[in-house]
């Protein structure tokens, strides 16, 4: 007798791979990983910007900072790719020279909160009850106030610079990232890992720096990838205001408060800025929303 | 035994999936035969198919999945033959489909009635008649079907949800919703596999009772013992194929094919107390050469049986093995001879617990008390089971042990010195005396961690310096277990389950402890697994004289590991004694009640002409 298929009409909606527990491979990685059009394009502006904040003289077409008031409130036009400003400056240049504190003020600003959080947030752990129910009501307190507020308080303390604007940012995001890391840690000490190196007789601290701060990074990661953009529009917001790096650096968000006095006369003074902060922040989610996708779920393998 | 046409009638069934080393052979060339009333078990290990095999019955083997069959006819509906086939008019009418996890299984919001209507409104929406049954027809019948698996206050059931029903009471609800429909063939994949051993005999009561009914079963299931009580015919499956077929009573006290027999000797209630369960087998990787898949494991293994495929011999009028060897004897693990249970030792003992109580935070402000005034002593070398079934406190009890949780009231003793009420501080340097083996060993592993990080760790940071400092003591450790040390470089998720419970134990061994807290280390593992799991604990335990805090549910396995026992119900202690009294003569209804519980196969046959050296004296 002849073998025949048996037709199926399953959707794939009932193949019970859907519910098997989710692995991870190198394989599966790259499946995961296919590259499509979007995304493509997403990663090649990312390598753009970084190219700029880090090698800005490779793009630039002259200094950023060459006044020439013959030439003021150009046009776009072969030579003046983006046009020039009121004092002549060549705005493309002053955009590539801005993506270096536009990118330091964004990273910056959210790894001083990474680094913040992780460190009150194991401070709440360790320290026992009493300690932990300070923190977090400390951290309650920062998290009742809208993140750009205190961010102002913060510089209205230090002072308006790069530095203080930094640190502005980090310190209003920071409890965030507490929060999110102690939930996290505390899931992960009923672990069966943890039980088991308590048991080694490993000591508390070691546990935690060996066990539950490695295990709790990733999904802390994948905040921070999302946060970068949130950052990165806040400090641009604080330059606007005046409040972050000093006059005559490029950076984006002053560009966009100087050119708001040509909006009627010379409108690439602020379109080009703007559009080239809407694309970073554009391209910096949708990065990291493909990493968030590559490698949160982790991997826990668990056939059985 | 083919009176009218059989229910379910397939042949020649195979399921191939895509797989990284090419295609996996998952099913390969089934024949099953299910008639009106009768029962047939699959049986085998995990990966041997047979939830593939229930699975492409149903059309769900999923969208990667090859199905072809020579045969394959349900109900009387031939569906190779016919065209594309209706699953859905199929599923549930024709065929009902029981899971082993009841929660998952069940949607959580919505109510067990809505759930056991389901079907029966799919049916009238795509049967002939069209008709939107009227509300109160469907609840009538979901209360009939409800009161026909013996659900207690079907009408108070009916409007709760998964989560407010007990496990046996889910596993109920779903078995109602697969028959609500009135399918002739009744599928059920490990339908007692999460549950205690007195709600597992309820539920094989209610299948009995289904089949004298007249449903026809396929029951799929990893322990012998369950399916000996159900089923009229067996088969076995490996790799994919029924290695042996046959009546249930025959193949269990006179199997033919050496996997049967591996399996059946593997059940630690048949064998006698402490013996070896497992055959010091070398365990290669197999390689399909076209000899017999079993080749790699078996004991009788020849030359001729990895060059050449074995033919289907028949045993007896309908009993048939896959295998080139029948008739041969099979060696028997070396010892037999049960051990006899070590004498209560006096003195100081190892561990004493007295009044143990606690109690956790219930619902509102009420408090649940979990273990209530539980003393016991544990004594160098010996092993003190605990039984009890899901919720009794076992594992609390574990845990106030190891000193994972402070008592409520009552104390700990190690050694004469307090191990309880006193800080973690002074805990930590005697820790190392008291090492655990979790059910789970994948979840005590560290996720990012190979296998000689994970050892190391008992040596301190478990680092690169760690782990190259002591090297040899790792893989002394892994060889100790029956571990190849070349696997110290993988992780644990590329391991076996038994591998990894090795993994766990070899951990547990490198601080050198006088006492290991076992928390039901074997329950998630296979027969054989778990019969190689317990010979290594045994001889472990015979080489270093550790002592062994057994949890478990099982009594079988109880009663073949341990000394002494106490049994547990919702957190008190309501047995303790020597292993034979209490399972010999229990004092306690309790006790007698999970000992009549316990599905027991048939007595081995004494001295066949195929079963070689005396079987030693019996389990119980």
């Amino acid at each position: 007798m002849t073998t025949a298929p048996v037709p199926t009409t399953v959707a794939r909606r009932f193949s019970p791979r859907r519910f098997s527990p989710r692995r991870f491979s190198p394989r599966r990685f790259s499946a995961r990983g296919r590259l499509r059009p979007g995304l493509a394009i997403a990663w090649g502006v990312l390598a753009l910007l970084v190219l700029a904040a880090v090698w800005p003289e490779a793009l630039e077409r002259r200094p950023p900072d060459h006044v020439d008031v013959v030439h003021a409130l150009r046009s776009p036009d072969a030579t003046y790719w983006f046009g020039t400003d009121q004092l002549g400056r060549d705005i493309y240049s002053r955009v590539v020279h801005g993506t270096r504190l536009t990118l330091l003020l964004g990273v910056g600003s959210v790894a001083l909160a990474l680094v913040l959080g992780t460190f009150v947030s194991s401070l709440a752990i360790l320290g026992g009850r009493a300690v932990d129910s300070l923190v977090m009501r400390v951290t309650d307190v920062l998290l009742a106030f809208p993140g750009m507020l205190l961010a102002l308080l913060v510089v209205a303390i230090l002072g308006p610079g790069t530095g203080n604007a930094l640190i502005a940012i980090g310190l209003s995001t920071a409890p965030g990232f507490a929060r999110l890391v102690r939930g996290e840690a505390l899931a992960v000490r009923e672990s069966g890992f943890v039980q088991a190196a308590v048991v080694l007789g490993r000591p508390t601290g070691a546990v935690h720096r060996d066990h539950l701060l490695p295990n709790s990074l990733p999904p802390v990661l994948v905040l921070a990838t999302v946060n970068i953009g949130t950052a990165i529009i806040a400090g641009s917001s604080l330059s606007f205001l005046g409040l972050g790096p000093e006059a005559p650096a490029a950076e984006w968000g002053a560009m966009l408060a100087e050119g708001r006095d040509f909006l009627d006369s010379a409108w690439a003074l602020t379109v080009f800025p703007g559009l080239a902060l809407t694309c970073c922040v554009i391209t910096l989610n949708v990065v990291g929303a493909d990493l968030r996708r590559r490698f949160d779920g982790r991997s826990r393998d668990g056939d059985r | 035994m083919e009176t009218a046409e059989p229910l379910l009638d397939v042949a020649g069934l195979r399921v191939v999936f895509p797989g990284a080393d090419g295609p996996v052979h998952a099913v390969d060339g089934v024949d099953l035969r299910l008639a009106a009333g009768q029962c047939l078990a699959v049986v085998g290990e995990s990966g041997s198919g047979k939830s593939v095999t229930a699975r492409a019955l149903l059309g769900l083997a999923g969208p990667t999945a090859t199905v072809t069959a020579d045969r394959l006819r349900v109900a009387g509906q031939d569906l190779v033959n016919g065209g594309r086939p209706d699953w859905r008019a199929l599923r549930g009418r024709s065929l009902g489909m029981v899971l082993q996890d009841a929660m998952t299984s069940l949607d959580p919001l919505r109510t067990v009635g809505a759930e056991i209507a389901e079907p029966l409104r799919n049916q009238w929406h795509s049967g002939p008649r069209r008709l939107l049954p009227a509300g109160r027809a469907v609840r009538e019948r979901v209360l009939e079907q409800l009161r026909a698996v013996q659900v207690p206050e079907p009408g108070i059931r009916a409007r709760q949800y998964p989560h407010q029903l007990s496990g046996g009471l889910r596993q109920r609800a779903l078995i109602a919703a697969a028959l609500v429909s009135g399918p002739p063939v009744l599928l059920a994949d490990e339908p007692t596999t999460a549950l205690d051993v007195t709600v597992q005999a309820r539920i094989l009561d209610l299948l009995a009772a289904q089949r004298a009914a007249g449903t026809a079963i396929l029951l799929i299931s990893h322990d012998l013992a369950v399916v000996g009580s159900l089923a009229d015919r067996i088969a076995v499956m490996y790799r994919g194929r029924f290695v042996e077929e046959g009546p249930a009573a025959q193949l269990l006290t006179d199997p033919a094919h050496p996997y049967t027999r591996t399996l059946l000797d593997a059940v630690p209630s048949r064998r006698p107390r402490g013996a070896r369960l497992s055959l010091p087998v070398a365990r290669t990787e197999p390689e399909r050469s076209g000899g017999c898949d079993f080749a790699h494991r078996c004991p009788l293994v020849e030359d001729g049986c990895r060059t050449s495929e074995p033919a289907r011999h028949e045993v007896t009028d309908g009993h048939s093995a896959l295998c080139r060897r029948l008739g041969v004897p099979l060696p028997r693990p070396a010892d037999t001879a049960a051990a006899p249970t070590r004498p209560v030792s006096s003195g100081t003992p190892l561990l004493e617990a007295k009044g143990l109580t606690k109690s956790f935070p219930g619902p509102g402000h009420s408090r649940r008390t979990v273990v209530r005034d539980v003393s016991f002593s544990l004594y160098a070398r010996e092993t003190l089971a605990v039984v009890g079934e899901s919720g009794s406190g076992k594992t609390t009890t574990a845990q106030l042990a190891l000193g994972l949780l402070e008592p409520d009231a009552g104390w700990v003793r190690l050694r004469g010195e307090p191990w309880s009420g006193v800080p973690e501080r002074t805990r930590r340097a005697a820790r190392r005396r008291l090492q655990h083996v979790q059910q789970d060993p994948l979840s005590s592993f560290d996720p990012r961690y190979t296998v000689e990080r994970v050892v190391a760790e008992a040596f301190g940071t478990p680092d690169r310096g760690t782990v190259r400092r002591q090297l040899p003591r790792i893989g002394e450790l892994l060889e100790s277990v029956g571990l190849d040390p070349a696997l110290r470089t993988r992780r644990p998720g590329e391991l076996s389950g038994g591998q990894r419970q090795r993994v766990a134990i070899a951990r547990a061994l490198a601080t050198d402890p006088e006492l290991l807290v076992c928390d039901e280390p074997v329950s998630a593992l296979d027969v054989s697994v778990q019969g190689q799991i317990l010979d290594l604990f045994r001889d472990v335990q015979q080489r270093t004289g550790v002592a062994l805090l057994f949890i478990s549910h099982d009594l079988g396995v109880v009663g073949h590991v341990a000394d002494r026992v106490l049994v547990m119900r919702e957190g008190e202690l309501v047995e303790s004694g020597r292993v034979d009294d209490v399972f010999g003569s229990p004092a306690h209804p309790y006790t007698r009640s999970l000992l009549s519980a316990l599905p027991r196969l048939p007595e081995p046959e004494p001295e066949g002409p195929r079963t070689a050296p005396p079987r030693g004296a019996h389990a119980r």
